[in-house]
């Protein structure tokens, strides 16, 4: 099968070896480059490290080390970091929840189990309205 | 007062006591029922109830012990006063009260006041009044009795003397209504003494003080008279009687007040204590309504949690059926598929299908977990024994597990040190147990590390025990863990998955059997897990 070509790094930050199979397998797919982390802390020093080359974050928010809502309160503290968009990607589906997660600044709540469809053409429509940028 | 002073009391009141026994109760009582049965007889002769008294004063006396002096008395010559008298009785004294009823006694306006006020005291006796009604009936019987234009009576609260009740005073008073004597008041002191006193001529003495201490206005103040209210050295009040214009108090008066208060100052003293009981009694009673309200509530809302408990059970119950028939299909056609029945898959598809297969069993774990809890809950969990052997029991929960310890390259060693391994218990729930302390044991452990599994024989139980080397469980948490949804860590970090079910649900199946179960670890150090089972079930 040949796989789709779009451009762009995701950092996909999430703990629990299934789920991250499933988003990477599919985005790979895709064609975009993907770069993983398993838990918070790994993700801010990754994300630290190439932050230059990063174009969205994908973050679960239950993370050991540091959890979702740290990490993203941490990046937007740093001038350096603040201006990568985060998608949060959760089980965690209350009302609390969502907002809390958006209040911190990420710019979208996407809730497992995920629709894969839906989620496919969600990153796809953000990277072409990034382009056109 | 003793007998000679009875005796030789001829123009005045006097107050004679008795110790209260039988015999002394029992001749006072017949000397009063024939007494009253001479004085309803019209005609007496004085002699006859000069010896009449006499006899029956003896009588009394002879319980006593003071005949002698009587016939000394008698032999002097004296003559004996005809009295009338009262007897009553006071905690644990008799009094008897008597004043002259002699013929031959002049003032009757006195011997008039003497039948008034024993009247008076009888009445006020013999009622069960309030606090506020009795001061008001003495002081009523005080005036028809002395006669005063304005009464006062005060008692002791704390450091002053205050108002309790009065008689045509209330336009006097320069504080409204109310009085309020210090102690440093020439009152207060002559309070103390304990004595009635009589205050002549007010406006033109040195008295003038008593105004100023009691903070009246009265125009015309010419007569005082002050008796204080005491029971034996305590002293809690006094009456206060005043006269106006040219009228003054006379030491008649001052002995009909000594009397009369000391007479009814238990039945004052009674009455405030009662109506103290009274006040006391309602508040407790308020408080005990209140009380009982809020038991009310506490029980209502109290059986509405239950309500509320068994309504999640039976929809935990529910559910739990809802959520297994999707769960079946999702299990089923992974499984299905897994078996290659309908055709090969390739290597990506493959592994997806285990994936989905792996996620559906992990799933149907909880959702039994969910139904063994709302069952224990509703104490609907059974259990079905049989005799089984534990060590074949225990290697199949070890090959079960085997996958998940071999990715931590984890080795799982079992150490048998039993002479009997057959037991009698539910397999099926035994394995569980296994199952949940071994699969956490794996869970905690880091990687490259041992488990040892060991048996142990102890009276007639096996002791069951499981132990890793993992991030082991603080002191504080050893009674924790076998709570219903504790996580040791249940913030957003939490590393390790889990509904919090596991250990609750294993300790009960422990217990069903009669067993125990119970920890021992300290952080960062590894963690044991024993639990008991008896042999014979």
């Amino acid at each position: 099968m040949d796989t789709k070509h779009h451009n762009g790094t995701i950092l996909i930050a999430e703990d629990n070896p299934t789920n991250m199979k499933l988003i990477k397998d599919i985005l790979e797919f895709e064609g975009y480059n993907i770069i993983e982390a398993h838990d918070g802390k790994a993700a801010l020093n990754m994300i630290r490290k190439c932050k230059n080359d990063i174009d969205l974050i994908l973050l679960d928010i239950q993370l050991p080390e540091i959890n979702g809502f740290e990490v993203i309160k941490l990046l937007k503290s740093d001038d350096t970091t603040k201006d990568i968009p985060i998608f949060v990607v959760s089980a965690h589906a209350m009302e609390t929840d969502i907002k809390r997660a958006l209040n911190a600044g990420c710019n979208n709540f996407i809730t497992k189990p995920i629709n894969l469809e839906s989620f496919v053409d969600k990153i796809n429509s953000f990277f072409l309205h990034a382009i056109h940028k | 007062m003793n007998t000679t002073e009875f005796l030789t009391q001829t123009q005045e009141l006097a107050i004679f006591e008795f110790d209260l026994n039988d015999e002394s109760l029992n001749t006072i009582n017949n000397v009063a029922k024939e007494l009253l049965e001479y004085e309803s007889s019209k005609s007496y002769n004085i002699q006859d109830i000069f010896d009449f008294r006499i006899t029956n004063i003896l009588k009394i006396l002879e319980t006593q012990n003071e005949t002698s002096e009587i016939i000394n008395l008698l032999n002097k010559d004296k003559l004996c006063t005809i009295t009338k008298t009262l007897f009553f009785k006071e905690k644990n004294k008799i009094k008897a009260l008597s004043f002259p009823l002699n013929q031959s006694f002049s003032d009757k306006q006195i011997q008039g006041k003497y039948q008034k006020t024993l009247k008076s005291i009888a009445q006020i006796q013999n009622l069960d009044l309030e606090f506020d009604e009795i001061l008001e009936l003495v002081l009523n019987h005080i005036k028809n009795i002395i006669n005063y234009d304005k009464s006062i009576i005060l008692f002791i609260d704390g450091e002053n003397l205050v108002l309790k009740a009065s008689r045509n005073i209330l336009d006097c008073l320069n504080n409204e209504h109310n009085i309020i004597v210090s102690q440093k008041s020439e009152i207060f002191q002559k309070l103390k003494q304990n004595k009635s006193t009589i205050y002549q001529n007010i406006q033109n003495s040195l008295d003038d003080n008593l105004l100023k201490d009691l903070d009246l206005n009265i125009e015309n103040p010419h007569s005082f008279l002050i008796s204080p209210l005491s029971i034996g050295n305590n002293i809690f009040g006094v009456i206060i009687l005043i006269k106006e214009q040219t009228d003054f108090f006379s030491n008649e008066d001052l002995k009909i007040m000594e009397v009369f208060t000391s007479s009814t100052v238990n039945c004052i003293k009674n009455s405030e204590l009662n109506d103290l009981f009274r006040m006391q009694l309602s508040i407790l009673k308020e408080n005990f309504l209140e009380k009982t309200k809020a038991l009310e509530l506490i029980k209502e809302q109290n059986r509405k949690m239950v309500e509320a408990d068994r309504l999640k059970n039976e929809f935990l119950a529910n559910m739990s059926h809802e959520l297994r028939t999707p769960l079946n299909a999702i299990i089923g056609f992974s499984e299905a598929l897994k078996l290659k029945i309908f055709g090969g898959l390739n290597e990506k598809q493959d592994e997806y299908v285990g994936d989905i297969h792996a996620s559906g069993i992990h799933l149907l774990g909880m959702i039994n977990d969910l139904l063994d809890i709302s069952k224990i809950e509703a104490n609907q969990m059974q259990i079905f024994k049989k005799e089984f052997c534990v060590l074949n029991a225990i290697k199949e929960v070890m090959n079960v597990t085997s996958a998940l310890a071999n990715k931590k390259h984890i080795k799982v060693n079992l150490n048998v040190d039993i002479t009997q391994t057959i037991i009698n218990a539910d397999f099926q729930r035994f394995q569980q147990v296994m199952y949940n302390l071994l699969s956490n044991a794996i869970k905690f452990s880091p990687d490259n590390e041992e488990i040892n599994i060991n048996l142990k024989e102890e009276d007639n139980t096996i002791v069951f025990s499981v132990e890793d080397r993992g991030i082991g469980i603080s002191t504080d948490h050893h009674k924790k863990i076998f709570d219903k949804f504790h996580q040791v860590d249940s913030s957003y970090t939490r590393k390790h998955s889990s509904t919090g079910l596991g250990l609750t649900i294993t300790k009960e199946l422990v217990e069903m059997h009669n067993g125990k179960i119970w920890v021992e670890s300290e952080l960062e150090n590894g963690a044991t897990f024993y639990f008991t089972l008896p042999i014979k079930g």
